[in-house]
């Protein structure tokens, strides 16, 4: 787990990507299918971040989806919180080490944010149609847990990168007068 | 005890914070659909000042690429004509761009001629990032007369209706969102259906009677009833009729007259001809 106080700005950064994916992904032409990085990184903060941080992070994240995607305010980020908690409750348990892992990890995640969405539609009286929803479900999941892999590499290249700039500012032979 | 009770359950009880404090959004948005709080319209409003900006590079992009990188082999030749060359690729690019748009606004104001409709012209800014809402963002707002309920059109049909209105930008709910409902009729039989979204780029004709009279091909229009769409817009034909699925209805698969994956202009109706809002 990352150090809470001294990775903050891993956090920040993190979040604001996140933001400028979604502002982004709804700038370009209309695909056939819609992926979602935010699940991606809302799962990989589950697992490598301090917990409280990770959670709003996700509840911003989730909130702002739905303020751009037009759809039901809450819905996101209610989904996003309880994901990036069972990522963070599942702990060690799962493994997101190589590709393959983090592609079918995504995957699961997906199944399980496509279940919540679904309870909370029947919840809140709102139509769904079985069949068709499950078919956004599967191309969607499928296609983000294949991206997956090269969003989690360019969060660890970002991790990377913070860590070594920290490093060379805190280093006493590089300290400026 | 209390204290430490918190001290020990401090992710719980955010994490239970957060869930009820999202329940508590989507019950007011449930409520009040469309009306965005100042907090939401600012966000709206700076997002789409973002998504303006790189739909703009995004198009600027396209146009170097086809202007001048993909012919980017005809440099060799010498490099005066190169840039010459480049130059004149890039002021053609421009300028079918340009006949392009021409004629897209053309077909779109034929539209308002034919119609009588007072309408408001805006671009496709965005699109929806989320796989379970299909909404596009127009680069018109409430400055420009744009409001919630609007219907919105294209020269070929409908595309939606106006699910919320920030000063310079709307979020548009298109017919092919499963929260999307027209009164709709046949045009050759008139027999009466709900068309609904939900299917990719399809709808599907609900309540529609069995023995209503429908044939692949039949065009699919709005019958006016509901207040947000004026009568006799197009909304698509239909692509596939099944009598024996459906239950006491029968089974009607509508193909939507506009093509939502090459939207870049659209009309919003404020006004119709006899003067009431759109």
């Amino acid at each position: 787990m990352v150090a809470g106080d001294k990775k903050m700005h891993h956090i920040i950064l993190l979040t604001l990507s996140g933001l400028a994916l979604i502002v982004g992904q709804g700038s370009l032409p209309p695909l056939p299918l819609t992926l979602n990085p935010t699940l991606v990184i809302v799962v990989y903060a589950g697992q490598f971040y301090l917990p409280i941080t990770g959670l709003i992070m996700s509840f911003l994240l989730g909130y702002f989806l739905d303020l751009a995607s037009g759809g039901l305010l809450g819905l996101n980020s209610f989904s996003m919180v309880s994901l990036c908690y069972l990522s963070y409750l599942l702990g060690s348990r799962i493994v997101i080490q190589n590709r393959l892992s983090q592609s079918l990890v995504v995957f699961s995640f997906y199944l399980l944010y496509g279940g919540i969405v679904y309870s909370l539609f029947r919840f809140f009286n709102i139509d769904v149609t079985g069949y068709s929803y499950l078919k956004v479900i599967l191309r969607d999941g499928a296609a983000t847990a294949i991206l997956s892999p090269v969003i989690i590499s360019a969060i660890r290249k970002m991790e990377r990168f913070l860590r070594f700039q920290n490093e060379r500012t805190t280093t006493p032979g590089n300290i400026k007068i | 005890m209390p204290q430490r009770f918190a001290k020990r359950n401090k992710v719980s009880i955010i994490f239970l914070s957060l869930l009820i404090l999202s329940l508590l959004l989507m019950s007011i948005d449930v409520k009040n659909r469309g009306k965005l709080s100042l907090l939401d319209e600012l966000v709206v409003d700076s997002t789409s000042v973002a998504q303006r900006g790189i739909a703009n590079s995004y198009q600027s992009g396209k146009g170097l690429w086809s202007g001048y990188i993909y012919l980017a082999g005809l440099r060799k030749e010498n490099l005066m004509l190169k840039k010459e060359a480049a130059e004149l690729r890039e002021s053609l690019n421009t300028f079918r761009e340009a006949v392009q748009e021409n004629q897209r606004l053309k077909e779109l104001l034929s539209f308002k001629e034919k119609t009588g409709y007072r309408v408001v012209t805006a671009r496709v800014i965005g699109i929806s990032p989320a796989s379970f809402s299909k909404t596009i963002t127009i680069g018109k707002g409430s400055a420009d007369g744009v409001a919630k309920g609007m219907a919105v059109v294209t020269n070929d049909g409908v595309v939606g209706r106006v699910l919320s209105s920030s000063s310079s930008a709307s979020k548009v709910l298109l017919i092919t969102d499963r929260n999307s409902d027209v009164d709709a009729v046949v045009q050759r039989s008139r027999d009466r259906g709900i068309a609904e979204g939900g299917e990719p780029d399809l709808l599907q004709l609900k309540y529609f009677p069995r023995s209503a009279d429908a044939l692949e091909g039949d065009l699919v229009v709005t019958s006016g009833i509901g207040g947000v769409f004026q009568k006799g817009l197009v909304i698509g034909s239909i692509s596939r009729v099944d009598k024996d699925r459906g239950g006491i209805f029968q089974y009607a698969e509508i193909r939507p007259a506009v093509n939502f994956s090459k939207l870049e202009e659209v009309l919003v109706i404020t006004e119709s001809p006899n003067g009431s809002g759109g």
